[in-house]
């Protein structure tokens, strides 16, 4: 058992030492922010992008930086994964991309918008975050990007999506494309039914 | 119940019951919309903040001032040093909740995760803090008598003032979220609400028993 003065040095010890360690460390985050993540690359387009990124509350459903709702997919390495031509495409209209699955808001936005928003995911997927997002330990490695015409990377949709895949050609028109008999909501295709990545599958 | 001014705990209490069933509310719509049942297709991004919101600000906040407002006269010996100030507080409470969760309808964020409120509210939010601090400070402060309780109390409640300070925290990179959203929440929710916690818990325990003759 303590005495009252061993308990009071405990105390005042334990609890001065800690956060002596979090400032310390939090100090020390401070000064290695601006070299991790490239400030002098932010350029206006960047800050325009994070203001519709914050106006619009992404952050109720997606991550980034691992921050946010955990029910849309991370966008911290989303250019990464997508490639920016994907990017657009989607944000024209959402929905239209993955239909039968969760609905992303259709905000409308313009051009100028989505250029600063695929500005903005290029300056966050830069960011040193010591290997954040990891890869997944259980799954099997993902197919290779698959490159689409004008030489616009195509990053391939993760599993879930491909099971009501409805891809969209890029550099052609922009079309709904739904393939015959897609699923009814809730039920999972058969791996049959699923197409090949890559292949874009067209109305018939 | 022995001071007259701790009946403004009442009012509190009741916001907290409404702030309840709404948080209930947000909750099945968000539900339904992950099982594919969505009202419409921002219903999940719209609900997400009112309902974290209903449940941690505007839900435990007047908890806990309520049960403040409760405790510390009767820990003080001495009635609420302003009444009044208690219900404008109240009041402006009830004015930033309500814009806010209106507003989240509007489309009208902040946000950033747990800052959702516009910045307009900060300030709101702001003069609210400093009322509630003033109105118990001055309770404890000229109470006839000081009990560990109180100063426990007070002390969790003050520094849970201080917590949302990141808000002010500039924001041009996305980088700083994430560090002042760690502090704040190891700070504030690990540390700070044990305090407060654990005040109420010496009240229920040791001086509601005294005081009934228990």
């Amino acid at each position: 058992m303590l005495s009252k003065s061993q308990a009071r040095l405990f105390f005042l010890s334990a609890t001065g030492g800690f956060s002596l360690v979090f400032l310390g460390l939090t100090a020390d985050t401070i000064r290695q922010t601006p070299a991790r993540t490239h400030q002098e690359a932010m350029t206006p387009a960047v800050v325009r992008g994070k203001e519709i990124f914050d106006r619009n509350n992404c952050m109720g459903c997606h991550t980034i930086l691992g921050e946010g709702a955990y029910y849309a997919p991370e966008l911290t390495k989303v250019v990464d994964r997508r490639g920016e031509g994907w990017i657009r495409l989607f944000l024209k209209d959402p929905a239209a991309m993955f239909p039968n699955e969760r609905k992303m808001v259709q905000y409308d936005f313009t051009d100028a918008q989505i250029d600063d928003l695929v500005a903005f995911f290029g300056w966050i997927g830069r960011i040193d975050t010591n290997g954040f997002p990891p890869a997944p330990d259980l799954a099997p490695p993902p197919p290779p990007p698959v490159a689409g015409p004008r030489g616009v990377s195509v990053g391939t949709a993760p599993d879930i999506f491909d099971r009501c895949l409805c891809r969209v050609p890029l550099g052609g028109r922009h079309r709904r494309l739904h393939r015959p008999g897609a699923r009814r909501r809730g039920r999972p295709s058969t791996p049959t039914r699923r197409s090949t990545p890559g292949s874009p599958t067209r109305r018939p | 119940m022995k001071y007259r001014s701790q009946r403004i705990a009442w009012l509190f209490f009741a916001t907290c019951m409404l702030l309840l069933s709404l948080q209930i509310v947000y909750g099945f719509i968000m539900g339904f919309a992950r099982i594919g049942f969505d009202l419409h297709s921002g219903s999940r991004s719209t609900s997400r903040a009112p309902r974290t919101r209903t449940c941690s600000s505007y839900g435990c906040s007047p908890a806990s001032l309520g049960a403040a407002y409760y405790i510390l006269p009767e820990e003080a010996d001495r009635e609420l040093w302003s009444p009044k100030l208690a219900v404008v507080q109240w009041a402006s409470l009830v004015v930033v909740g309500v814009t806010a969760i209106v507003g989240f309808h509007l489309n009208w964020w902040e946000g950033r995760k747990f800052l959702e409120i516009p910045r307009p509210l900060d300030f709101l939010v702001v003069a609210n803090v400093l009322m509630f601090v003033g109105n118990i400070g001055m309770t404890v402060w000229n109470g006839r008598r000081y009990t560990t309780t109180a100063l426990v109390l007070l002390a969790g409640l003050v520094s849970a003032a201080a917590v949302p300070a990141r808000r002010w925290s500039g924001s041009t990179t996305r980088r700083s979220t994430p560090t002042s959203a760690g502090g704040s929440c190891t700070c504030g929710s690990r540390g700070v609400w044990e305090l407060i916690m654990g005040a109420i818990l010496s009240y229920l325990l040791i001086d509601s028993r005294a005081s009934t003759g228990r």
